[in-house]
This record gives C-alpha cells, sequence and structure tokens, in this order.
C-alpha cells in the first residue's frame, strides 16, 4: 500500500491558509473548503498569467 | 404540431396578411407549454403582456401600419437583459426581487419595432460559468437530446428559438455565449462587433469582451434581428430591401477564405465527426467560387490566456462588493470562479491588454489577404449536461473567445450532424463591422448545405415546468 506524500498534503494546506489571508485582506472570508478548491486550480490560472507573459510557446515546460 | 416558420417567412406572411401575428403568438406559447417542462428555457413567460400586445398590433396592421419584420414577432430576452417591470435575476439568488423599471435599450428597440417580449430567458449565472443547478431556476437542456448540456450562457435563447418557442432570441457573447448554444442547439448566432448594438440595461460579465448577440433559425433571420437593432452597416452598400428585409443573396465567387484549421486540429483538436463536418462545409464554399486557403494565427492558447485574464480581472470588478458582504448568495459554481479573478494583479491585467492589442494586429493583418475566415467553434456534439466541468475553462482553450479578444464579428452556423444524432457548427469570422459579408457568407452555405430542414423532435403536450413564472398582466391559461 503507497502511503500518500505529506508533503503535497502540506503544501496544499500551506497552500489554502495562504489563500485565506490573501483574500482577507481584502475582505473577503474563505471557508475552508473553498480555499483548498482555489488552492487546487491557482496553478492554473498561474499557467494562463505565464502565457500572457511570455506567449504559448515561451511558456512550455523547458525540455531537457 | 408543423415546423415553425422562420422568422423572416413569418415577416413575409404577416406583411401579406396571411399569417395572424395572434396565432403566431399561440403557436409559440403552445410550444412553450409542451416542450418547456423539459428543457427549462425560460425563467419567466410574459404571456399575459405579449397576449395584450398582440392584440394592438393586429390593429396596426390591419389599418396598414406595419412597422418593419419584427412586427408581431415573439422573441425571447436573456435574462441579463432589462424588460420594465419583469425580473432580471441573471440566474442568481443576489437579484433576487430586482425589477427593472427601463427596458435595455435593446429591447426599447424591439418594442418600437412592434416586436412581442415573450419571455425572459434561462442564463448561467451572471452568465458566466457553467450550468447553474440551483435556485431560482434549473439549466436549461438541450432539445435534441434533453440529457445534454445546450451550451452557455445563452443557453434559453438557443433552446426557445431551436423549438420555435420564440423566433428569434436576445443574449449576450463575452467568449462565445451566443455561438457556443447556437452551435450546440443547431441554430444559428451572432456575436456582432461590440458596441454595434448598445448594452445599456444589461448586467455586465467583462465589458472590455461583453458583445449583445442574436440567435434565430437561420442566418437570415439573425440578419433580421441584426439590422432591427442596429444601424445600417457602414459599407456603403445597401443591404436591406425597401421594406427592410435583408438582401443577402449574393454571389460570393472570390471570396477569400482563411481557414485557421490548426485551431482545430492541432491547439484543441475537435472529434473526427466536427472536423470532417467543417471539411465538407469547406467543399461547400469551394463550390460556390470562394478562394479557399489555410492561414495561421498565434496559438488559441494564447488567445484563450489573454482572454481568460481579462475576463476574470474585469468580472471579479464587478461581483467584489457583493462576493465581500454576501458571497454565500452566490451559487457554487460560479462564486469560486469570480474570486480567481482577485488573483490577478494590475501588472497581469495590463500585460494581458497589451498582448491583445498585439494578437488583433496580427488578426487585422490576416483580413488585409481574407474576406472571412472559419474554424471551429465547439469540440464536438453536446456532452452530458452532468459532465460540464466546473473549473473547464481553465483547461480547454475556447474556440469563440478569439474574436472576443480581437472584436471581430462571428456567427456559428449549423454544419451537419455527428454520430449520436446532435448538431455541428462552424465559426464564420469577418473584419470588424463587416457584419455583411459574414452574413452573406453564412447565408449562402446555409441555403446550398440544406441543414436547415431538419428541426429537433418536440413533444407533443406538457406543462409548464414548475420554475416558470408568469407575470403577464393579464394571464390566461394556456390551451
Amino acid at each position: 500500500m503507497t502511503m500518500p506524500d505529506p508533503r503535497i498534503d502540506l503544501d496544499a494546506e500551506d497552500r489554502a491558509v495562504r489563500l485565506i489571508e490573501q483574500f482577507a485582506t481584502r475582505g473577503i472570508r474563505l471557508s475552508r473548503r473553498q480555499a483548498t478548491e482555489l488552492a487546487s486550480v491557482v496553478d492554473r490560472l498561474h499557467r494562463l498569467k505565464a502565457i500572457v507573459r511570455d506567449g504559448a510557446e515561451g511558456s512550455e515546460p523547458r525540455q531537457p | 404540431m408543423n415546423m415553425p416558420p422562420s422568422l423572416t417567412e413569418a415577416a413575409r406572411a404577416i406583411r401579406a396578411g396571411t399569417l395572424s401575428p395572434a396565432v403566431l403568438l399561440e403557436n409559440c406559447l403552445a410550444r412553450m407549454q409542451g416542450e418547456d417542462r423539459d428543457l427549462n428555457a425560460f425563467v419567466t413567460i410574459t404571456c399575459g403582456s405579449a397576449r395584450s400586445a398582440v392584440q394592438t398590433v393586429e390593429r396596426e396592421i390591419r389599418a396598414g401600419r406595419w412597422r418593419g419584420l419584427l412586427h408581431g414577432i415573439p422573441i425571447g430576452i436573456k435574462d441579463v437583459i432589462d424588460v420594465a417591470g419583469v425580473p432580471t435575476q441573471a440566474q442568481s439568488r443576489q437579484l433576487e426581487g430586482n425589477v427593472p423599471a427601463r427596458h435595455a435599450a435593446v429591447v426599447r428597440r424591439l418594442v418600437d419595432a412592434g416586436a412581442l417580449l415573450v419571455g425572459k430567458l434561462t442564463t448561467h449565472e451572471f452568465a458566466f460559468g457553467t450550468p447553474s443547478w440551483g435556485p431560482p431556476g434549473p439549466p436549461a437542456r438541450n432539445p435534441w437530446d434533453p440529457a445534454r448540456f445546450a451550451g452557455g450562457s445563452s443557453s434559453g435563447a438557443a433552446v426557445a428559438v431551436a423549438t420555435g418557442m420564440a423566433l428569434g432570441a436576445i443574449g449576450t457573447d463575452t467568449a462565445g455565449s451566443v455561438r457556443s448554444p447556437a452551435a450546440l442547439c443547431g441554430v444559428a448566432g451572432l456575436k456582432p462587433t461590440r458596441r454595434r448594438i448598445d448594452t445599456a440595461g444589461v448586467f455586465p460579465l467583462a465589458q472590455s469582451l461583453d458583445a449583445m448577440g442574436v440567435l434565430a433559425w437561420t442566418v437570415e433571420d439573425c440578419a433580421a434581428l441584426f439590422a432591427a437593432l442596429t444601424p445600417q452597416p457602414e459599407t456603403g452598400v445597401p443591404w436591406l430591401s425597401p421594406e427592410g428585409f435583408p438582401l443577402l443573396d449574393s454571389d460570393l465567387r472570390g471570396l477569400r477564405v482563411g481557414v485557421v484549421r490548426h485551431f482545430f486540429e492541432k491547439d484543441a483538436p475537435i472529434s473526427v465527426d466536427g472536423s470532417t463536418a467543417i471539411d465538407d462545409a469547406l467543399e461547400v464554399f469551394r463550390a460556390m467560387g470562394c478562394h479557399v486557403r489555410d492561414v495561421i494565427l498565434p496559438p488559441l492558447r494564447e488567445w484563450n490566456a489573454v482572454g481568460m485574464i481579462i475576463l476574470l480581472a474585469e468580472a471579479f470588478a464587478v461581483h467584489e462588493r457583493w462576493l465581500r458582504e454576501r458571497g454565500d448568495l452566490y451559487g457554487d459554481q460560479v462564486r469560486e470562479p469570480l474570486l480567481l479573478g482577485a488573483l490577478i494583479d494590475a501588472a497581469d491585467y495590463l500585460e494581458a491588454q497589451d498582448h491583445r492589442s498585439r494578437l488583433t494586429a496580427v488578426l487585422d493583418t490576416t483580413f488585409e489577404e481574407h474576406d472571412l475566415l472559419v474554424t471551429a467553434i465547439q469540440p464536438g456534439e453536446a456532452v452530458p449536461i452532468g459532465a460540464v466541468p466546473k473549473w473547464g475553462f481553465l483547461e480547454r482553450p475556447s474556440y469563440g473567445i478569439p474574436f472576443n479578444v480581437s472584436d471581430n464579428p462571428a456567427l456559428a452556423v449549423c454544419c451537419g450532424f455527428g454520430r449520436q444524432g446532435l448538431p455541428l457548427a462552424l465559426q464564420l469570422v469577418a473584419r470588424r463591422h463587416d457584419e455583411l459579408t459574414l452574413l452573406k457568407a453564412g447565408h449562402a452555405y446555409e441555403r446550398t448545405a440544406g441543414w436547415r430542414r431538419t428541426r429537433p423532435a418536440g413533444k407533443a403536450a406538457g406543462g409548464g415546468h414548475a420554475a416558470t413564472r408568469d407575470i403577464g398582466t393579464d394571464p390566461r391559461p394556456m390551451e
């Protein structure tokens, strides 16, 4: 049986807590469920930002 | 029940005195009664006020005062657009009890043209995200198979015109919200150049991308609606008859058609059936004498990223206060996507607008050598309604959003049926403000291809669905 990688859980937890704090500065209260859900898609938002910044080709993961 | 007439067929018959607007209205209302329990196209049916208005219309026409091609035509309005005295709820509890005192500008034009407003049409909450399941009402369902997605967010509009519950509908399009439901429901959907149709009195989603749009059974019907809602295009070419009917019949020989094939074959591949249907449609354009060749634009992901960053940032700006003060009144499917906009800062937004200018310049250059572009609008046939992912807009690029980013007029046209018997569509795009070329090309294709002979099979009888309200001034029970 494979144990879940605790680092992944901690990262997800950490991201959710940071989002709760970040939204609180704008006066928006996030529930833990909302924060966890948003944390799960933030990477995809950052990818869109990278495409806007660098173009679709420039945002591709670099090949070794 | 016979196949409903197209909008322009009905208008010609009303003009000729061979069709009574009252009979036409009752025909549409009977279709609502029979079909809308399953399809949820309407959130509010205004049959009382429509029946009252049609009496005036009948008197005017009998007295020889025909106002134009929308006179006596039943039209539906997406529920983000204000109709005086009728709730605008945008499918959200945030707007519960919101009854505007004034018509939106587009509704004012319809009323002045003598159109009969038959109701407010289902949308996704605030015209964003995925189908809205919670209150105030269920999502619209595809008339070709009610287990399927009707597209969005002008979903009720596409369903209403596909089934003949209305002969035309007014929607809004920020990232394909007119063209996508039109495609999935097998009707024609036009997103004109932004501001060609006035947006005053319309709840915004993302103001630098939002455009009004029209949906109807045929391209000619869309042209009729567009003509009634906007001044004639500034092309110097008369495109309406003295009576106001669109003059779309034209010779397409020599028209230069560019195919943005990489959008739907490489960047985000569509179904085999969809791809074959587009190729077959291109053969029709070739047979009509068009010069067809592939063109290369920046990758679809780039258009999509730019459009989505702008959309999310602008939508968050509209909703920030409510998200802070009463976020619990949003449905789950739209609250978190709206919140995502808070994570886009001013630099991100300005970078996206800057990138938008560069993309638009590339497209403008392409239009120096082409009169029309063709590409996909949907990945294939409609999926099961429960299979529409909440975060799908971050996963799969939209074929519609490039032309909101660039502000070019675009048209969805049915180009056949897939192996599940559901409609397929192609997207036509023209130069900014050149809706005439777009509509002529779409009309010529539609006439030649012959897909307008098949309509969704409706139910013979039934009743209005439970969430539909009738706030008419003198509602009578539907027969």
